[in-house]
């Protein structure tokens, strides 16, 4: 019998059979799912140092000088509309590595695609415009 | 006797809602992208040169960064609840906006600016 959680397309969400229901199989009633022990509690806390290490990166980012001047708030409801939306993608950006890891950590049950969504998270959020800044 | 709970109903008005809702806010995104990439095109023009491939390949990049990040965040949650797509959605703005910042600090690195 296959694996009950292989055949998802690609995460599996906690929470998800409250509203949508789905196929149940009584095999998979207890998932060997949120194994917490010691490794996987010292991954999660390295992984979200990182992503904190990341969120102050975007942070230095969006406040220096070169991103700055990218934004400029105008005249006019237009003009101020758009400034707040791209205001509102700055705020983004630097909660961006803290919203990944929030989400992959809370809501993919699997370990194996749980790390893999956190490292992936890891590498594709890094602040260049900061380590650039630094090189 | 047995008991067979009602399976709840999925929303697919809310998550239509939510994933409009979104799209204006990745539309915005992709706007800057586009009319970034056909300034600096037009620029190009007005010094008769073209863009260097790395040029296409940075600002091309940041037209398909909010596409993909909307695309990607409803197929993954296509069979999840509202909320989950919701959820989604939010770190994939969030995701995208840093990555199309990034793509920027590229470009102002290859032209000089930084």
């Amino acid at each position: 019998m296959a694996d009950p959680e292989t055949d998802d397309d690609a995460l599996s969400w906690a929470g998800d059979e409250q509203e949508i229901a789905r196929p149940t199989r009584p095999e998979a009633a207890v998932a060997p799912s949120r194994v917490t022990g010691a490794p996987t509690l010292v991954a999660l806390g390295i992984l979200g140092g990182i992503a904190l290490l990341e969120a102050l990166g975007w942070m230095r980012s969006v406040l220096s000088a070169t991103l700055e001047a990218t934004l400029e708030p105008g005249s006019g409801a237009l003009a101020t509309v758009a400034f707040a939306v791209n205001l509102l993608g700055r705020v983004a950006a630097v909660a961006a590595p803290v919203l990944w890891f929030v989400l992959a950590a809370w809501r993919i049950r699997t370990p194996s695609r749980r790390f893999a969504w956190l490292a992936l998270g890891a590498v594709l959020l890094l602040p260049w415009p900061a380590l650039m800044g630094l090189l | 006797m047995t008991v067979v709970a009602e399976p709840p109903r999925a929303r697919p008005g809310l998550r239509l809602a939510i994933a409009l809702a979104f799209l204006l806010l990745f539309l915005w995104e992709l706007l800057g992208a586009v009319s970034n990439l056909l300034a600096w095109a037009g620029f190009a023009a007005v010094l008769h040169r073209q863009l260097s491939a790395f040029a296409w390949l940075v600002l091309g990049g940041g037209v398909v960064v909010p596409i993909a990040a909307f695309v990607l965040a409803v197929l993954l949650t296509r069979r999840r609840t509202s909320g989950t797509l919701a959820l989604v959605l939010v770190v994939a703005y969030a995701a995208s906006q840093a990555l199309t910042l990034s793509l920027l600090a590229f470009f102002q690195v290859g032209i000089g600016v930084r």
